[in-house]
């Protein structure tokens, strides 16, 4: 498998405008790397030219050190694993792994061979002569990722693999691709719009919006710390509160800020040397994610009146959305709460949770290096 | 026309929706056996189910693009299964959304309160601001002059959405309506929905493939799966005590672990084998496992409550790590014991190495016997939802 390198690679379809306006961007050899974004961010559009699917409009791709820019489909050596399978519903499961390999008129021994190793490594031998429509959509995908990987290309792509399939089986073989990743070492691309398939498979996710990486990063660390105001509302399941705060300025060394006339408190020096760099305005965006928030604490470093707006019962936790004076406030708590639309409470935060953003870039602060 | 006013009218109040032993085949194929549950004025009901189960086929009945086989569908005193579609006021949300093309996003919204279902009920004008006020809320008020194609599969999913919403029916049926929207609308669309339907005196169903947004969203969540309704209750009820296996598989994220005990009697007392491991039980739980009266038996456990590394837990399980996934704020382990996945939720900070061999604390007080072969639960005394501590919700007041 081959290491894959985008250097400024941009991408127009009419010769205007640049639907990618340029991404460098690294998939290692043996890492799966998530492109994640809402629909229209350009995720596909990349996904397709690395294949050689779309050409580019600038720059190049290369594969470890080769320029494959100008090759055809054909001539990287790229398998794709698609969103709907894309399976030969007459022919039995063995027949479609080998199907690459049978067109390329390899030698019957060899393609057995092959073809054996994969039907073992996903645990496809007790049902490899079955025909794969009668097969679950997790069975008829892993057949089709043994499709991809029979071919032993440079690179996999998976194409929203999960997206067909009902819970339970989504849950499953999310965890078996994960499984074949960590122990294959496979180079793959990952194509998703469901942050839990990006976070859950992927060893680095590159978060995209309007065509821009916005964040490349482990999934841990963008989740703890969002590059900007998109990822951190992006990522996480309910999305980060964001609240929109001043910076009051030092007193006694220490620096405000505040929500609301009544709600401020003093912030950290990390955060103080962040805000006294600069050269924006005042106002920040504050994010909370929403298991940070306390309800009924006995003791908060802000404390604030709330009256609940809606209470969704959840599995393990439920979501509770709480009117306050410094705007909707979404919190998530240990299943069962007994709370009631209208119900009175107060709402905990403590600033060590908090995210701070610029509020005119988007940023986050404490990313921004000096 | 005096008598059709009068007619609407009357339909404006809430009614229930009542089904009665409904049965749907295609074919060969079982669509719907004997559905049967009620719906009262202002209540979102959730039905629940895998692809297949039947959600869409039940919908379709009950606004009548489809006729049943056999049963009766109500609403109050109305036996709306005699009547045609455009009589049953059904405001129904396709999952294929079914736009008009032709039609800008405002006159796609507007076009059911000009339709003779919904003939001197709006004004103009109040045509005009209760459109306005719905694009408003499912923020797509700039798009109101774009046609269907000049928009994104979750921009057209809410205008299907509101074209239903909008409406003044006896009854809304939403098939999976906000599935194509990110998370971000998705959390805030589903509370705005829910807090509106619920000021309503009409009845929701909402049909979704994702259960937990069925809990999240219902009063009482219905579980449908093959065309059988498995279970009715509260999201609560629901999860503390799914009815079955089947359910069980369904429910949470991920779903509790489920598997397989054997009760053999060895040398040296009874001992309880786990697909072929050795499981360790405190007395108590062997005891409970006894009271079964069976040898073999399903037993479920939430990831939430699953420890790892654990060996000092008095029931557990011994298993080789399989996967780790760093979800921000947990991690959540698999851990494989003899070729079956049990899943943990464990801390974010939690580290495991892959192939590490590991002992899984099994938390008896959260667990749920299962008849092995129906996959029935087992109402037994011990079960957590007849904990008290358990199945109280939590007080979230300080005693203070």
């Amino acid at each position: 498998m081959k290491e894959v390198r985008l250097e400024r690679v941009t991408k127009s379809y009419d010769g205007a405008t640049l639907a990618i306006p340029g991404i460098d961007l690294v998939c290692n050899r043996g890492e799966m790397l998530a492109l994640l974004g809402p629909s229209g961010c350009g995720k596909s559009t990349t996904l397709k030219m690395i294949a050689g699917i779309e050409s580019i409009s600038d720059g190049a791709i290369f594969f470890d050190d080769v320029d494959v820019s100008d090759l055809d489909t054909a001539s990287r050596n790229v398998a794709m694993v698609f969103e709907d399978y894309a399976l030969y519903p007459h022919l039995s499961v063995f027949d479609n792994i080998a199907f690459p390999l049978s067109i390329r008129g390899m030698p019957r021994a060899e393609i057995s061979e092959r073809v054996e190793r994969v039907l073992k490594l996903l645990a496809l031998r007790d049902i490899s002569g079955e025909k794969v429509q009668q097969l679950s959509g997790g069975a008829q995908q892993r057949v089709s990722i043994g499709r991809a990987l029979v071919r032993e290309p440079d690179l996999i792509m998976f194409d929203e693999p999960l997206s067909h399939l009902d819970s339970d089986q989504k849950v499953q073989l999310r965890t078996e691709i994960k499984r074949l990743q960590q122990t294959s070492k496979l180079t793959s691309v990952l194509v998703t719009h469901d942050q839990n398939e990006a976070i859950s498979m992927a060893d680095r996710i590159a978060v995209m919006d309007r065509g821009v990486l916005q964040q490349v990063d482990t999934p841990t660390a963008i989740y703890n710390c969002p590059a900007n105001i998109f990822v951190a509302s992006f990522i996480g399941e309910p999305p980060m509160n964001l609240l929109d705060a001043n910076y009051g300025g030092e007193l006694f060394g220490q620096s405000r800020v505040q929500f609301a006339e009544n709600c401020r408190f003093a912030a950290g020096d990390q955060v103080l040397d962040a805000l006294q760099r600069r050269d924006t305005g005042a106002a920040l965006v504050i994010g909370i994610r929403p298991e940070r928030v306390l309800i009924n604490p006995s003791q908060a470093s802000l404390l604030l009146d709330g009256k609940v707006y809606a209470h969704e019962p959840g599995g393990d936790s439920d979501v509770v959305t709480i009117d306050t004076a410094i705007g909707r406030i979404v919190a998530e708590a240990p299943a069962p709460l007994l709370l009631a639309e209208g119900d009175s409470l107060q709402v905990g935060l403590e600033p060590e949770h908090f995210h701070y953003f610029c509020k005119e870039s988007g940023r986050n602060l404490l990313l921004e290096t000096p | 026309m005096k008598s059709n006013t009068v007619h609407i009218s009357s339909l404006q109040r809430g009614e229930p929706l009542r089904l009665e032993a409904v049965s749907k085949h295609f074919g060969e194929v079982q669509a719907l056996a004997e559905v049967s549950f009620v719906a009262e004025p202002g209540e979102v009901i959730a039905v629940c189910g895998p692809s297949g189960a039947g959600k869409s086929t039940l919908g379709r009945l009950i606004s009548g693009l489809d006729v049943p086989d056999e049963g009766a569908i109500h609403l109050g005193s109305t036996l709306l299964s005699e009547q045609p579609a455009q009589k049953r006021r059904v405001a129904h949300m396709f999952e294929s959304l079914a736009l008009y093309p032709t039609l800008d996003v405002f006159a796609n919204v507007a076009s059911p309160l000009k339709a003779p279902s919904h003939r001197g009920l709006f004004s103009t004008a109040e045509i005009s601001s209760r459109v306005e006020g719905m694009l408003k809320m499912m923020d797509i008020a700039h798009l109101a002059g774009r046609r269907p194609s000049e928009l994104s599969g979750g921009q057209r999913q809410r205008v299907a959405l509101c074209r239903t919403l909008v409406q003044s029916p006896s009854l809304f049926i939403l098939d999976e309506p906000i599935g194509h929207l990110d998370a971000k609308l998705r959390h805030r669309l589903r509370g705005e929905i829910t807090r509106r339907q619920r000021a309503l005196d009409q009845a929701t169903l909402w049909l979704t493939p994702d259960t937990l947004e069925g809990m999240a969203v219902a009063d009482r969540v219905i579980m449908l799966i093959d065309g059988k309704v498995q279970q009715i209750g509260s999201s609560r009820q629901v999860y503390a005590a799914p009815a079955n296996t089947s359910i069980a598989r369904l429910l949470g994220d991920p779903a509790m672990n489920l598997v397989e005990v054997w009760l053999k009697q060895e040398l040296d007392g009874l001992k309880v084998l786990c697909h072929g491991t050795r499981m360790q039980v405190s007395d108590a739980f062997l005891a409970r496992l006894k009271a079964s009266g069976q040898l073999r038996l399903t037993i479920g456990f939430p990831p939430l409550h699953t420890r790892l590394d654990d060996g000092a837990a008095p029931n557990r399980l011994q298993g080789e790590i399989y996967t780790v996934e760093p979800f921000g704020k947990y991690t959540l382990v698999t851990v494989e014991v003899n070729g079956v996945h049990v899943k943990a939720k464990m801390p974010a900070g939690f580290q495991g190495t892959v192939g590490s061999s590991v002992q899984i604390g099994v938390p008896v007080e959260h667990v749920l016997l299962f008849d092995h072969d129906s996959g029935a639960l087992i109402q037994d005394a011990a079960a957590p939802m007849h904990n008290k501590n358990l199945s109280e919700p939590t007080t979230i007041h300080d005693e203070a």
